[in-house]
């Protein structure tokens, strides 16, 4: 396969192959892991009803509610609406948050979706999930318990986006690796090119193949996820020091880096 | 606007052009002793750049004088007659519904650039701009904005245009502390964020910019959409407060510049420590 390519290349793209391996792996669902964190997260901070995540759909356009935290933002889960309509629609068109509350004239808030779940929230709060430029969703709080929101409401909830904005783009960045190795083999043949891809990984992944230890090294890692905060920081802290030992004894091999260091001080 | 091709940037200031620069303006003779704060807004149109206006809702007052829509789908964007007069969302309508309150005889005219076809919306909503320029508006509601980089430098032309055309945009700080947002964060607009006494004429200048004005912009009772009402919260409900303060101003002065505009208002502003209610206009 790939026979156009320098020897060099040939390297980078394996590189490419094995991260990319190791990424699914650990990344399988970290995704939609993580946005729950932030909405549970989300509930307990504010004292809220609940909290959903809506993120744009591309393929149909709609926006989709990825996950939700609170009983009553269960049934929202799954459910789409048009991404122009309502306080989400709004907010993902404009990027402005904004924060809602007494709905007196229209009971429906003009959210669609209030009529099917049957919950319809006294509060809401909103705010849109940026990547740069491009908005990919909104992060909705319903119902804060003691009182209504405020601008410092906005301004920690639009943290809390940041953070959802920051893990879907880790996890397309991971789940895209496929795909750019597909076009870097095969800009014109997709189904040649899947199969360089595979051969590609599976060539990349070779020398670990038989290598249970590696395998087993990185599901260990991708289960760092479900430990206790004192487990993972304990865990953290042993694989910085073994790292730490590792390199410090190549360093001292070369002597170099070392050297560089100290008298850069 | 700006200075005619072939004409000298002196050529104001020449002896025999001088006379030309005999303006009162606010700030002398009989003007200066004029008070524009308890003015209704009369003979002054503001546009509202938003998701749109219910012509119909009570809270605008029958004032929506023209509702156009900016349709922007690729490279084609279009700049139609929206004789509906909707609002798909209340966002708009609870701006103008503001503005009214303060500036009742003021004329309203929508700019939609959000809602169903407004794919694109950073050029959509510069486009929007250049209308309101265009038509010589002198004053727009802008409780919105992009986060475009690659359209910084035309919203930097554009509020320099509006400056030198005497239209006033007056711009929503962003929600987000420190996040970048055009063209709230450009200094020949007016930017707003909001305060949270619940007075619709207290407002306050801040000498530390970028963001100059703090209006009411916390759990605002606003109209929504469907002849609707809520109650709301955001830098959005605080900018069109200022809007209607403007339309009360440019109602006295209808020849203020923007610099003019923005001295007067942060002359009549409320004081940090102020006693609220004595430094209140009304």
């Amino acid at each position: 396969m790939a026979e156009g390519f320098s020897a060099d290349a040939r390297r980078l793209l394996r590189e490419v192959g094995l991260r990319g391996a190791i990424a699914v792996r650990l990344e399988s669902d970290v995704e939609t892991t993580l946005l729950r964190t932030i909405v549970d997260a989300t509930v307990g901070i504010f004292g809220a009803e609940a909290a959903s995540i809506a993120l744009l759909d591309d393929m149909s356009g709609e926006l989709r509610f990825v996950v939700a935290a609170g009983a009553q933002g269960q049934p929202i889960i799954g459910m789409t609406i048009a991404p122009t309509h309502g306080i989400a629609g709004y907010v993902f068109s404009s990027g402005e948050s904004i924060a809602l509350a007494e709905p007196s004239g229209d009971p429906r808030f003009g959210i669609e979706i209030a009529m099917r779940t049957g919950y319809v929230p006294r509060s809401i709060l909103a705010v849109p999930l940026e990547d740069g430029a491009r908005t990919l969703g909104v992060l909705e709080v319903f119902d804060k318990r003691d009182g209504s929101f405020s601008m410092q409401d906005i301004e920690i909830a639009s943290l809390f986006a940041r953070q959802a904005a920051t893990a879907i783009k880790v996890a397309a960045r991971a789940r895209e690796v496929r795909v750019v190795l597909a076009d870097v083999l095969s800009a014109d043949d997709s189904s040649e090119a899947d199969a360089a891809v595979s051969e590609l990984v599976s060539i990349a992944t070779r020398k670990h193949a038989g290598d249970d230890r590696f395998w087993a090294f990185v599901e260990a890692i991708a289960a760092m996820r479900h430990v206790s905060a004192s487990d993972r920081d304990l865990a953290i802290e042993l694989l910085t020091v073994i790292a730490r030992s590792h390199s410090s004894s190549r360093r001292d091999a070369s002597g170099r880096l070392s050297a560089l260091r100290k008298s850069g001080r | 606007m700006n200075p005619k091709p072939g004409m000298a940037w002196s050529e104001p200031f020449r002896a025999d052009r001088r006379h030309d620069l005999d303006r009162n303006g606010p700030f002398r003779g009989e003007a200066a002793a004029r008070d524009w704060r308890a003015a209704r807004g009369h003979g002054v149109t503001v546009a509202i750049v938003d998701s749109g206006v219910e012509r119909d809702h009570p809270a605008v007052g029958g004032q929506l004088v023209r509702s156009v829509r900016v349709i922007a789908d690729g490279d084609e964007v279009l700049v139609v007659d929206d004789p509906e007069a909707a609002d798909v969302v209340g966002h708009g309508t609870a701006c103008a519904g503001i503005i009214h309150a303060l500036a009742p005889e003021a004329e309203l005219i929508s700019v939609r650039v959000l809602g169903p076809g407004s794919k694109g919306k950073g050029i959509a909503f510069a486009h929007a701009l250049d209308w309101v320029i265009e038509q010589r508006i002198p004053i727009a509601n802008l409780s919105l904005s992009s986060r475009s980089e690659a359209l910084f430098a035309t919203f930097h032309d554009l509020v320099d245009q509006a400056y030198f055309a005497n239209c006033l945009f007056v711009c929503s700080a962003s929600n987000v502390p420190g996040q970048e947002s055009y063209p709230s964060l450009f200094s020949s607009v007016i930017s707003v964020a909001a305060h949270d006494i619940p007075d619709p004429l207290t407002y306050f200048y801040n000498p530390r910019p970028p963001v100059e004005f703090g209006a009411w912009g916390v759990a605002v009772p606003v109209a929504w959409r469907g002849a609707g009402s809520t109650v709301a919260t955001g830098n959005s409900f605080a900018a069109p407060h200022i809007t209607g303060l403007l339309a009360r101003l440019r109602s006295v002065y209808t020849d203020a510049t923007p610099f003019e505009a923005k001295s007067l208002l942060a002359q009549g502003a409320t004081g940090g420590s102020q006693d609220l209610g004595i430094g209140r206009i009304g």
